[in-house]
Formats: C-alpha cells, sequence, structure tokens
C-alpha cells in the first residue's frame, strides 16, 4: 500500500509540474520583468521586453496581451512617443470591449491618451451562455452586448443560410445591453434544429464595418402528438326512431276506440240516441293515426338516443382530453443551445 | 253476449298487448275540472223517463307506488221531459292497487243522492272496478274500465238488485305543462225490485286538470 501511495503522490507532483510549466508559458516572465524596469523608470527596457512579449511564439491570454500593450503604451508615452502610445493603446482596446487600464497603476496623462485612443477603435462583443436550455414560453436565451464605445447596431439571429432571420435591437450602445431570445424565429415561428448565428453589426453610415457572429448550434426537442380516436361506426349507434311505436298506437286506438263504442252494449243498455261513445270511441280512434301522421319518420326511442349520445359524448370527451394533451405537448418545446467561439467578421452587412 | 265479451275481452287484450312500458298515461296527482253531460233514464214497467242536464265535475287522482286513491263529486240539475228540475249530487272515492303499469283494481262507495217531490232519494253503491290503460301515442292515452257493485243500498223503499258500469276516456298532456285534458264516456245499468225498475245512466265528460307526473 505504501508504494501505491508513493506512486500517486509522484504522480500528482508530475501534474502539478506540468501545470505549473503551462501556466508559466501563458504568463510571459519577459512581462513580469517589463513591469519590474516599468517601476524602475526605465521605460526603453519595458517597451523592449513588452514588445518581445507580445512577439513570443507562445500564445498569450488576452489579460496578458492587455496587460503587456498597457505597459508598452505607457513606456512609449513617457519616452515621448506619443503616436506610438497611441498604437500600442489602439492594439489594447481591440482586444476587448471592456478592456481598462489601471488607475492605481498609470497616471490621468497615460490614462488620458489612453481614452484617447480607444474612442478611435469601436468594437463590440456579445455574450451566450456555452449551453442553455430554453422552455418556450417560459424561458429565453440571455444575450449581453458589451461596447467600448457609443455605436449603433443591429443584433440578428438567423440559420447561417440566412434564412429565419429575427433582428433582435436595432440603435445604439454605449456601454452594454442585455437582449434575450424566445427561440421564435421570422414569423413567429419556433426555431428548428440547425446551425444558427448571433450577428452583432456596427454600423457607420449605415454599412457595417464590423460583425461579431456567434455560431449557435440549435437543437430542437418536442414531444411526439398521440393520435386522436377514431369516430364511432355508424353501426354502433342504435336505431334513434322507429315505427313500431306509432303502429301499435294505432292499433291500441282502434281497439280501446271500438271498446267504448260497444260499452253500452256491454252493460245491456239502450244504444239508441247514445252518441257519447263514439265520441269518445272515435276520438280514441283517431289519436292512434294521429301520433302515426305526426311521427312520419316513426316516433323517438329516448333509451336509443341517450345511448348514441353517450358514445359520442364519451368519444368527444376522449378527442377533448387528448387536444388539451397534444397542445400540452406542442406548447412542451425545448431548445438546446450551443454557442461556439465568436468570429469576428470585417464589413458583413446584417 | 258472449260473443260481444269475447270481442271486449279480445280488444282489451289487443290494447294491453300492443302497450309500451314508456309512456305517460296519467299523472301522479292530478286535480281535474269540468262538466258533464249527463242522461238518467228510469224505467217503470215499461215506461220510461228521462232526464238530462250538464253536471260539473271534480275529480282527484293520486297514486303513490302501486297504491291509488281517487275520488270525484258532480253537482247539478237534472231535467225531466216535461217536469220540474231535480238536484243531483254524485261522490264517490275509491282505493286500489296497480296490479301492473296498465291494470288497476279499486274499491269503494259511490253515493248518488237526487231531489225527488217526496224527498231525496240516496242510493250508495260499493263498487269493485277493474281499469286498464294503455298508451296510444306519445302525450295521449286511453284507459277503460269496468264494475259491478258487490252491494246496494238506498234509503227509500227499494231494493238495489244488481249494478253495474263502465267507463272509457281518452286522456292528453300539454306539451311542456302539468295540464291535462280527459274526454270520457260512462254508462251504468242498476236493476231495483226484483226486475221492476231500472235505472240507466249515460254521459260524456270533458275536463281540464292539473297533474303532476
Amino acid at each position: 500500500m505504501r508504494g501505491r501511495d508513493a506512486g500517486r503522490a509522484a504522480m500528482v507532483a508530475a501534474l502539478m509540474l506540468v501545470g505549473a510549466a503551462l501556466l508559466r508559458a501563458q504568463q510571459n516572465p519577459l512581462i513580469d520583468q517589463g513591469v519590474v524596469a516599468y517601476d524602475n523608470l526605465d521605460f526603453e527596457t519595458t517597451a523592449d521586453l513588452m514588445r518581445r512579449a507580445l512577439k513570443s511564439p507562445v500564445t498569450l491570454e488576452v489579460s496578458e496581451q492587455g496587460r503587456a500593450l498597457g505597459y508598452l503604451g505607457a513606456s512609449e508615452f513617457f519616452l515621448g512617443h506619443r503616436d506610438a502610445a497611441v498604437l500600442a493603446f489602439r492594439d489594447m482596446a481591440r482586444l476587448d470591449a471592456r478592456m481598462r487600464l489601471d488607475p492605481l497603476l498609470f497616471p490621468p496623462d497615460v490614462q488620458r491618451i489612453y481614452d484617447e485612443a480607444r474612442r478611435t477603435v469601436r468594437i463590440v462583443q456579445a455574450e451566450v451562455p456555452d449551453e442553455a436550455e430554453l422552455r418556450m414560453g417560459q424561458t429565453v436565451l440571455p444575450i449581453r452586448i458589451i461596447a467600448n464605445s457609443q455605436q449603433t447596431i443591429v443584433v440578428t439571429l438567423a440559420r447561417e443560410s440566412g434564412e429565419d432571420r429575427v433582428t433582435l435591437y436595432s440603435g445604439s450602445i454605449t456601454d452594454s445591453l442585455d437582449l434575450t431570445w424566445d427561440g421564435r424565429v421570422g414569423g413567429g415561428n419556433t426555431a428548428r434544429s440547425g446551425k444558427y448565428a448571433l450577428q452583432v453589426a456596427s454600423l457607420s453610415g449605415g454599412r457595417a464595418f464590423r460583425t461579431v457572429k456567434v455560431p449557435l448550434q440549435v437543437t430542437l426537442e418536442r414531444q411526439d402528438t398521440l393520435p386522436f380516436p377514431r369516430a364511432p361506426e355508424q353501426s354502433q349507434y342504435l336505431p334513434e326512431r322507429s315505427l313500431a311505436g306509432p303502429l301499435k298506437g294505432v292499433v291500441r286506438g282502434f281497439a280501446m276506440g271500438i271498446l267504448a263504442i260497444g260499452l253500452p252494449a256491454a252493460m245491456g243498455a239502450d244504444t239508441r240516441a247514445m252518441i257519447g261513445p263514439l265520441v269518445v270511441g272515435g276520438a280514441i280512434s283517431t289519436s292512434g293515426l294521429v301520433g302515426l301522421l305526426a311521427h312520419p319518420g316513426g316516433r323517438p326511442i329516448e333509451s336509443n338516443i341517450t345511448y348514441n349520445r353517450r358514445i359520442r359524448e364519451t368519444w368527444q370527451r376522449r378527442v377533448d382530453s387528448l387536444t388539451v394533451e397534444n397542445r400540452r405537448r406542442r406548447e412542451n418545446v425545448r431548445l438546446t443551445i450551443r454557442a461556439e467561439s465568436p468570429v469576428v467578421q470585417q464589413g458583413v452587412n446584417p | 253476449m258472449n260473443y260481444q265479451r269475447a270481442i271486449g275481452g279480445g280488444l282489451l287484450l289487443i290494447a294491453t298487448a300492443t302497450a309500451s312500458a314508456s309512456g305517460q298515461m296519467a299523472p301522479r296527482l292530478g286535480i281535474y275540472a269540468g262538466g258533464m253531460m249527463l242522461r238518467v233514464q228510469s224505467e217503470v214497467a215499461g215506461r220510461v223517463e228521462s232526464m238530462t242536464d250538464q253536471v260539473l265535475v271534480g275529480e282527484a287522482v293520486y297514486t303513490r307506488g302501486f297504491l291509488l286513491a281517487e275520488g270525484l263529486y258532480a253537482q247539478g240539475r237534472l231535467t225531466p221531459a216535461g217536469g220540474a228540475p231535480r238536484d243531483l249530487v254524485e261522490a264517490r272515492g275509491f282505493a286500489g292497487v296497480r296490479i301492473f303499469r296498465m291494470l288497476s283494481i279499486k274499491g269503494g262507495p259511490q253515493i248518488r243522492a237526487v231531489a225527488l217531490p217526496s224527498g231525496t232519494r240516496r242510493r250508495i253503491f260499493w263498487e269493485v272496478r277493474t281499469r286498464i290503460e294503455a298508451p296510444i301515442a306519445g302525450i295521449v292515452g286511453a284507459y277503460a274500465e269496468g264494475w259491478t257493485a258487490m252491494a246496494g243500498r238506498s234509503n227509500i223503499d227499494e231494493h238495489v238488485d244488481k249494478a253495474h258500469g263502465a267507463e272509457a276516456a281518452v286522456t292528453a298532456r300539454v306539451p311542456g305543462l302539468p295540464v291535462w285534458g280527459k274526454l270520457g264516456y260512462r254508462v251504468e245499468f242498476a236493476g231495483f225490485d226484483q226486475g221492476l225498475r231500472s235505472e240507466t245512466v249515460d254521459g260524456i265528460t270533458l275536463s281540464i286538470g292539473v297533474g303532476l307526473r
């Protein structure tokens, strides 16, 4: 066990050494030496060391580049090379829209030169989360636009082919601007899966002189809708009308009518001059016929009508339920958005 | 008479056999009021006296489950040919059971009082009645009823030999309203004093009423 622990410790130590070497590669020692020379008011040495650091084959981080350019510009300023100082500060301003000189390290004269140089450089940046999940109608994609100076911009989002374009903002920006994208593109449609691009175009005289493009990989996730049940077959329904009832009514009417007419005779009464039985018997007989004529298509069969209505209502309830469920599923749309590294293009019209 | 009974029985059978279980024939609780064209024919030793008039009739029926009760009251004046009018009052009250939907049996007294020159004659018949009801067409129904007196009594010096009668009516309900109408015919025959006298009463009743189903 001890041997294994020792092996692990050696591996960790080796990794730490490699990490430190890499860190050192990004934090160029020439810059640190230049900073020491600057503190000793040796501006020529500082300028020389910073130029060498910037030309170094080891790629510097943006912050390190900014640091080197800041010291280079300040050194040139103190050496009386104002134009060189402005050039260095312009390069520094181009690195990042938020790049500023540290007021604790550099005096106001140097700050002033930097600000002049920065105003001549107009850059804009777009910040989008590396990965975001957007629920349609519920959440939005946050987009932050940062500018180093006041300028007019147009922010658009479209497929790489240029389709489905939607303009998110058009106007001026001074410092920063928070925008959102709700996942909808032209025509209010939900974005499809595929490659999109967020483009921030800086305008001058109505024409784009610089465009920042953030490629976006959009994946649309949508739940399948459920199929509707088939409408009940005609054979499932029972007949809702029948002639049997009216016909039986006719038979009953005649039977009861004749019975009424025969009542006096059955009682052994003298039937002469007795119109009563004829009137009542006739009325009973006629009512059966009237019932038949009133329902030439047959009488409604309430039990069958109720049964059929129940079938229709059951089917309709299922359709309504599925309609609600499918609407919920259709609305439950998610967009997964993965942002790639921004690309800066010169003179691309939005 | 036998073939007439056979025909009557056959007709009742047809009416019963073709009746459906559905269809409303009479209200569960109903009160009717109307008029009756009544004729009373009395025959004494071959001589026939006929009295006619219109009589006001009030009627109530109540059914609960298989039990039923009904009452009738009629009041008017009978006018004999060439004679003075005579007051008539008739009342009856029955209780019974509905054996099945179309057949019911009931019994009770029927009292008929007529004011005669010699005084008021009151007859009471204890009747048993059988009724067959049948729906005809939707809101229309009909019934036929036959009865016989199990006992009879009169307040004057006469003996009731026999009494029987029948009634048929068509009933109709106004759609959507608890209003009922009835057109009926009734006929009764009674024999007295060993066949010396007889009386036949018949009349058409037309009434409307309010009834709950």
